[in-house]
C-alpha cells in the first residue's frame, strides 16, 4: 500500500515538474474553507472528494492502471486547481480592508504565481514552439517537399526523411509513406521488419542506399527524400538506381528507376 | 475575396449556427412566440426590477455565451451520434456532413414549428443606436478599476490567443490527428487509411481509440464547411477559438461565484488566465495542453470539456442550495438554469456526449467527473432524483466505453 501511494505521488510530482500550482491549490482550499463557509458545499467539498477519488490507492491499483494505462496523470486534469486558486485570490483581495493591502497582496500573488509556476511560453517549454513559418503551422520544408513531390506524381510513394515524415501527410493525404510515425510504433504498433530496417538505415547517418533501393523497388516506392547535408559522395545514388529530381528547402528528392 | 468568404463561413459555423441552436435552450432570448410566464426573466440577484419588457428578453453577454456553449455541445453531440455509426459502416465523409446538416436543420425546423419561436435573437440589431445602448447597458456602473481589470484580461487572454495565431507548436501527435482530418477532407473517407503511411487499411491499433471519438473528423467537417485546409483550420483558426471558449466558461464561472460583481468576475478571469499561463513545467499539465495544443481531442477535453462540466456541476449544486435554503439568501436564485434544472441537466448530457466525441480520455474523465459530482450531491444534499439524472447524463460515456472495449477485443473490420 505504501508503495502504491508513493507511486501515485511520484507520478504527481513528475507531472507537475516543479510547478507549485498544486500546493497553491491546496492552500487555496484551506483558505476558502475557513474564510468562505458558503462555498464549502459547492467548491471545497467536491474538490476534496475528487482528490480522494483520484488519489485513492485501491482505485489506482485495480481501476486506473487498467483504464488509463500509461496515462493516469491525465486524471489530474480533473483537479480544479486554476478556478480554486482564482476564487481564493479574488476572495482574499476583495476582503482586505485597505487599498494598500489589496495592492500589496495583488503584487505578492503575482510574484508567487510567476515564480512558483512555469511559464508555458518560456524558452524551456518551447523547443516545439516557434514563430509560424506558414498558416499550416508545419515546417516549411514539408510544404515545399510535398508540393514538389505532388508536382511529379499525383500520388507519390515516398521514403521520407525522418525530419519530415510526421508532418508530410498532415499537409497532403496523397503522399504515401513507407512508415511515417509507424517507425516509432505510434500508430499501428507492428511495423513490419522490412520497413523498420529501411527506417533504421535512413536514421543511421550513413545509409546503405543499395539496400534501401532494393526494398523500395520490391514495395513499389518511387521517391526518396534526404537532407542536403547528408548527400553521399558523387555517383553513389546513381549507382543504386536513384536519379536526382529536385532540391526543396534543404532536402533532395530522388526518383528510383525501375 | 476568398479570405472574406472563408471568414463569413467561419462566422456561420462557429458563431451563428451554435447561437441559433443554443437559443432553443434559452427561449426567453428567441424572437417570436408568445411569452409564457415560465420563461420570463425573474428579478436578478440584487432584486432590481427589470427596466422594460424588452430589456428582460434581450440577451446580454452571458446569455449569448450560454447560447453559444449549449449550441456548440449540441453540434458535438449530434455529430457523435452520426459519425460513430457512420464510420463503423464505412460511410463517406460527405454523407456524414450532409446527415449532420440535415439533422440540425430538422431540429431547428421542428423547434420553430412546435414553439412558434424563431431561432434568432430577439431584438438584436446592429444599428448604431442599438449598439450604443448595448454598450451603455453593459458598462453601467463600471469604475476606473473595472476598466483596468478589463484591459488586463484582454491583454492576458489576447496574448495567449495571439500565440496560437502567430506561433507554431510542432507536435508529432498531429501525424495522426490532423492527418486523419486531412484524409477526410481530401479523400472523402473516414479513418480508412493508416495516417502514417496512407495504406488503405483499418488494421492499425490506435484506430480503436479514434472510432468512438472521431474528433479529427469533426475538425475535417468544419474545415470542409469553411473551405479551409484542416491543418490551417486546426492550428490557426479553431485553436484560438477553443481557447476563447475556455475563457468564456471561466467568465461564466466567475459570474456564478461572485454574483455578477464586475470587478470580482474580471479579477477571477485575470487570475485564472495568469495561472493557466504559468501552469506548465511538464508536457502533462492541463495548462500545457490548453495553451499549446488545444485542437487535439484530448487537449480539448482538458481545456473545454472538463471546465464546462465543472461549470454545469456548479449550477446543479447552486440549484440544490436554492432548494436547501428556505429564505431568499441565495444570490443566484433568479438564474435561468437554476430555475430550469432540466435544461441544465440536458446541457450536462450533451456535454458528456461532446467529451466522448473529443477523445477516449473524454469518455473516461467526463464519466468520472460527473460520477464524483453526483456522489458529492448525494452526500451533501441527500436527494436521489438529481443524482439519478446525473447518472443518466453519463449514458454517452457508457455507450462509448462499451464500444471501445468491444472494438479493442473484437478487432476492427
Amino acid at each position: 500500500m505504501k508503495d502504491i501511494i508513493f507511486g501515485i505521488f511520484s507520478i504527481l510530482k513528475e507531472s507537475m515538474a516543479g510547478n507549485l500550482i498544486f500546493p497553491m491549490y491546496l492552500v487555496s482550499l484551506v483558505y476558502l474553507f475557513f474564510a468562505k463557509p458558503e462555498k464549502r458545499r459547492i467548491i471545497i467539498g467536491p474538490s476534496v472528494l475528487l482528490m480522494l477519488v483520484i488519489f485513492a490507492p485501491h482505485l489506482y491499483q485495480y481501476v486506473y492502471l487498467k483504464v488509463f494505462k500509461y496515462a493516469y496523470w491525465r486524471a489530474f486534469w480533473l483537479i480544479p486547481a486554476v478556478p480554486v486558486i482564482a476564487c481564493a485570490a479574488v476572495s482574499l483581495l476583495t476582503d482586505l480592508p485597505k487599498k494598500w493591502m489589496k495592492a500589496a497582496a495583488s503584487a505578492a500573488l503575482a510574484v508567487i504565481i510567476c515564480i512558483g509556476g512555469t511559464n508555458a511560453y518560456s524558452a524551456y517549454m518551447t523547443d516545439h514552439f516557434t514563430r509560424a513559418a506558414n498558416a499550416y503551422k508545419i515546417p516549411q520544408a514539408v510544404v515545399d517537399v510535398d508540393n514538389a513531390l505532388l508536382a511529379m506524381d499525383s500520388r507519390p510513394y515516398v521514403v521520407m526523411h525522418p525530419d519530415l515524415f510526421c508532418y508530410s501527410r498532415v499537409y497532403s493525404s496523397n503522399i504515401m509513406q513507407m512508415y511515417g510515425r509507424d517507425a516509432y510504433s505510434f500508430i499501428s504498433h507492428n511495423i513490419d521488419d522490412e520497413a523498420k530496417s529501411v527506417f533504421d538505415q535512413m536514421s543511421s547517418g550513413n545509409p546503405d542506399y543499395a539496400y534501401v533501393a532494393d526494398i523500395m523497388r520490391k514495395r513499389g516506392y518511387s521517391y526518396l527524400v534526404i537532407r542536403q547535408d547528408e548527400e553521399p559522395a558523387d555517383g553513389v545514388m546513381e549507382a543504386c538506381g536513384f536519379s536526382f529530381r529536385q532540391a526543396a528547402d534543404g532536402y533532395l528528392i530522388y526518383a528510383l528507376a525501375g | 475575396m476568398m479570405m472574406i468568404a472563408e471568414f463569413i463561413l467561419l462566422l456561420v459555423w462557429l458563431l451563428i449556427l451554435p447561437i441559433m441552436l443554443g437559443l432553443m435552450f434559452f427561449p426567453a432570448y428567441a424572437a417570436g412566440g408568445r411569452d409564457r410566464a415560465g420563461y420570463r426573466n425573474r428579478a436578478d440577484s440584487r432584486n432590481r426590477p427589470a427596466d422594460t419588457d424588452s430589456d428582460r428578453k434581450k440577451p446580454g453577454i452571458s446569455g449569448m455565451i450560454w447560447c453559444l456553449l449549449s449550441g456548440t455541445v449540441l453540434m458535438w453531440a449530434v455529430f457523435e451520434l452520426i459519425a460513430v455509426p457512420g464510420l463503423l459502416g464505412h460511410m463517406r465523409f460527405s454523407t456524414a456532413v450532409g446527415l449532420w446538416l440535415a439533422f440540425l436543420a430538422a431540429i431547428l425546423i421542428v423547434y420553430s414549428l412546435t414553439t412558434r419561436r424563431l431561432p434568432l435573437c430577439r431584438d438584436v440589431s446592429l444599428r448604431a443606436p442599438d449598439v450604443r445602448s448595448f454598450f451603455r447597458r453593459h458598462t453601467r456602473g463600471m469604475t476606473l478599476l473595472t476598466w483596468i481589470l478589463l484591459a488586463a484580461v484582454i491583454c492576458s487572454v489576447g496574448y495567449q490567443v495571439c500565440m496560437y495565431i502567430f506561433g507554431s507548436y510542432m507536435d508529432a501527435d498531429d501525424s495522426r490527428f490532423v492527418a486523419e482530418a486531412t484524409e477526410a477532407f481530401q479523400q472523402n473517407t473516414i479513418l480508412e487509411m493508416n495516417p502514417a503511411t496512407g495504406v488503405q487499411s483499418r488494421d492499425w491499433s490506435e484506430i480503436t481509440k479514434d472510432m468512438p471519438s472521431p474528433w479529427t473528423i469533426w475538425l475535417a467537417l468544419l474545415s470542409r464547411l469553411s473551405c479551409i485546409h484542416p491543418a490551417i483550420f486546426s492550428h490557426t483558426v479553431y485553436a484560438p477559438w477553443l481557447l476563447l471558449l475556455f475563457y468564456a466558461i471561466v467568465f461564466l464561472g466567475g459570474q456564478r461565484l461572485f454574483q455578477n460583481d464586475k470587478n470580482k468576475v474580471l479579477l477571477f478571469e485575470l487570475v485564472a488566465s495568469v495561472c493557466m499561463m504559468f501552469f506548465a513545467g511538464s508536457s502533462r499539465t492541463a495548462g500545457e495542453f490548453t495553451l499549446h495544443r488545444i485542437w487535439q481531442g484530448k487537449a480539448t477535453v482538458a481545456g473545454v470539456g472538463i471546465p464546462l462540466l465543472m461549470l454545469e456541476l456548479l449550477i446543479l449544486y447552486q440549484t440544490a442550495e436554492v432548494r436547501r435554503k428556505k429564505n431568499d439568501t441565495v444570490p443566484w436564485k433568479g438564474s435561468f438554469l437554476v430555475q430550469h434544472p432540466f435544461r441544465a441537466w440536458l446541457i450536462l448530457f450533451l456535454t458528456d456526449a461532446g467529451c466522448c466525441l473529443m477523445s477516449g480520455m473524454g469518455v473516461i474523465l467526463a464519466a468520472l467527473l460527473i460520477g464524483v459530482g453526483g456522489l458529492w450531491y448525494l452526500l451533501a444534499y441527500r436527494r436521489i432524483r438529481p443524482v439519478l439524472a446525473m447518472a443518466a447524463a453519463c449514458i454517452p460515456s457508457a455507450i462509448c466505453g462499451v464500444l471501445s472495449v468491444w472494438l479493442t477485443s473484437a478487432g476492427v473490420s
